[in-house]
């Protein structure tokens, strides 16, 4: 019952598995910090042209 | 025809209960029987182990009308597993509209714990290789490690091992026993002085843009390394773009209570065309049962062990709590849960659910990515 033959493949599995998780994972870790960036500064942007507009509107008024 | 010959219907099946081949039949009895006490009085998973150990029954009473063709419960095992593993694809929509990112989006570190936390799968396939002459089901019997019951169905379904009973068994009780293996596993590698590192939670805030953009990227990056996760990630993903979109509540809502309930339903009760007495009850479903257990513990073994690895090169003042790193294991949010209150008993001012909750989060996606790269990597190694 008991057969060592599948243990190579097994070992390379484990290689390739834990390297190809952590590969996807970083990958998705360095896309997550630049979104986080990208919409944020989209959003400043977008914060600080209605908060312009408002000023703007304030001294017409 | 002699009298007792014509009442023999009624105690043909008794009968062979208690002949010499109808043993086994009466131990999954026991065996339901278990399943149906675990879920009911101990709490175990009741949605899932419930159905399990009642179709266990169901399947085994003697010429059951509910298997073989015309059964209900084969032909749900041929339609919804077997066909194209739709159930556990579609139990995965719901639970990604129940999954919130925004801990882990907002501490995307986290991620890393998600993917070291994934270790046990392949030791545990490295384990089983040496009992299993078929590669396959060894690999099938790892994903038990992946710590979600639709993943570690979905592999054994699309190997086709003829152990998906014992897997899906060992899978969903290992689950509930997070309580009390995690802890027993961190105590193993860890020091109290470690388990009493503080961590400052200074969460960056996350826009909406980034969580409707997440599961997208996710899918597509995913999809690319490993082709054949693509409808585990694609179904999980799914599920959360239908919750973050905040378009689509009623289908959100639909899909984490009504779809995910019926699934539930029906996927328990069909798990159990593969606990027949004649494939159930061997030696084989014993090592299972005993791997999954190595599986949970080598998980978190590998999350802590990871997040020490960190530390040597992290300064004072920013070393990483090592439970955190066992939280990378996919029990939502039982593992969280049980890292919290380890680091309570530490020291009551330690506060680690949200890192934990980060790291328990990324490890859903950690354990779908596992499971399509051993669909993707396995065939390769076979060949």
């Amino acid at each position: 019952m008991i057969n060592f033959d599948n243990v190579p493949k097994a070992l390379s599995l484990m290689l390739l598995g834990m390297v190809g998780i952590f590969i996807v994972m970083l990958v998705i870790l360095c896309m997550v910090v630049i979104l986080n960036r990208v919409t944020k500064y989209a959003e400043t942007r977008k914060a600080k042209k209605a908060q312009a507009k408002l000023n703007d509107n304030a001294k017409n008024v | 025809m002699d009298l007792l010959e014509q009442f023999s219907f009624l105690y043909n099946g008794l009968a062979y209960l208690f002949s010499g081949e109808g043993w086994k039949n009466l131990v999954m009895f026991a065996i339901g029987g278990i399943l149906i006490y675990l879920a009911l009085a101990k709490d175990f998973e009741p949605a899932l182990l419930m159905p399990m150990g009642f179709g266990a029954i169901l399947v085994n009473i003697p010429w059951s009308g509910a298997t073989g063709s015309g059964g209900i419960i084969d032909w749900l095992f041929k339609v919804g597993i077997e066909a194209s593993e739709a159930m556990p694809l579609l139990l995965f929509i719901g639970i990604g509209a129940m999954i919130d990112f925004g801990p882990l989006l907002s501490n995307p570190k986290m991620l890393l714990f998600g993917a070291a936390a994934q270790f046990g799968i392949f030791f545990t396939a490295l384990v089983a290789s040496i009992f299993f002459p078929d590669f396959k089901d060894a690999a099938a019997i790892g994903v038990i490690g992946a710590a979600d019951g639709p993943t570690a169905i979905l592999v054994s379904q699309e190997f086709k091992s003829n152990y998906m009973g014992a897997i899906a068994v060992a899978a969903y009780s290992y689950m509930s026993l997070v309580p009390i293996i995690q802890p027993f596993a961190i105590r193993l590698v860890t020091t109290k002085k470690e388990r009493m590192i503080r961590m400052p939670y200074n969460p960056q805030s996350v826009t909406r843009l980034t969580r409707i953009l997440f599961p997208i990227i996710v899918t597509i990056i995913a999809g690319l390394v490993a082709p054949a996760s693509v409808s585990l990630v694609g179904m999980l993903m799914f599920g959360n773009l239908l919750r973050e979109c905040l378009k689509l509540d009623s289908l959100s809502n639909t899909a984490q209570n009504a779809l995910a309930n019926l699934i539930t339903i029906l996927l328990g009760i069909t798990i159990a065309s593969s606990m027949k007495a004649d494939k159930f009850i061997d030696i084989s479903t014993l090592i299972i049962i005993l791997l999954g257990l190595v599986a949970f513990v080598f998980d978190t073994i590998g999350g802590v062990l990871f997040a020490k690895l960190l530390n040597i090169f992290l300064p004072e003042g920013k070393k990483i709590n090592p439970m955190v790193g066992g939280a990378g294991i996919s029990a939502f949010p039982m593992s969280a849960r049980v890292i919290q209150k380890m680091g309570l008993k530490e020291d009551n001012q330690n506060h680690l659910l949200m890192h934990a909750i980060g790291a328990n989060v990324a490890g859903q996606i950690g354990s779908v990515v596992a499971g399509g790269i051993i669909l993707t990597v396995v065939p390769m190694l076979v060949k």
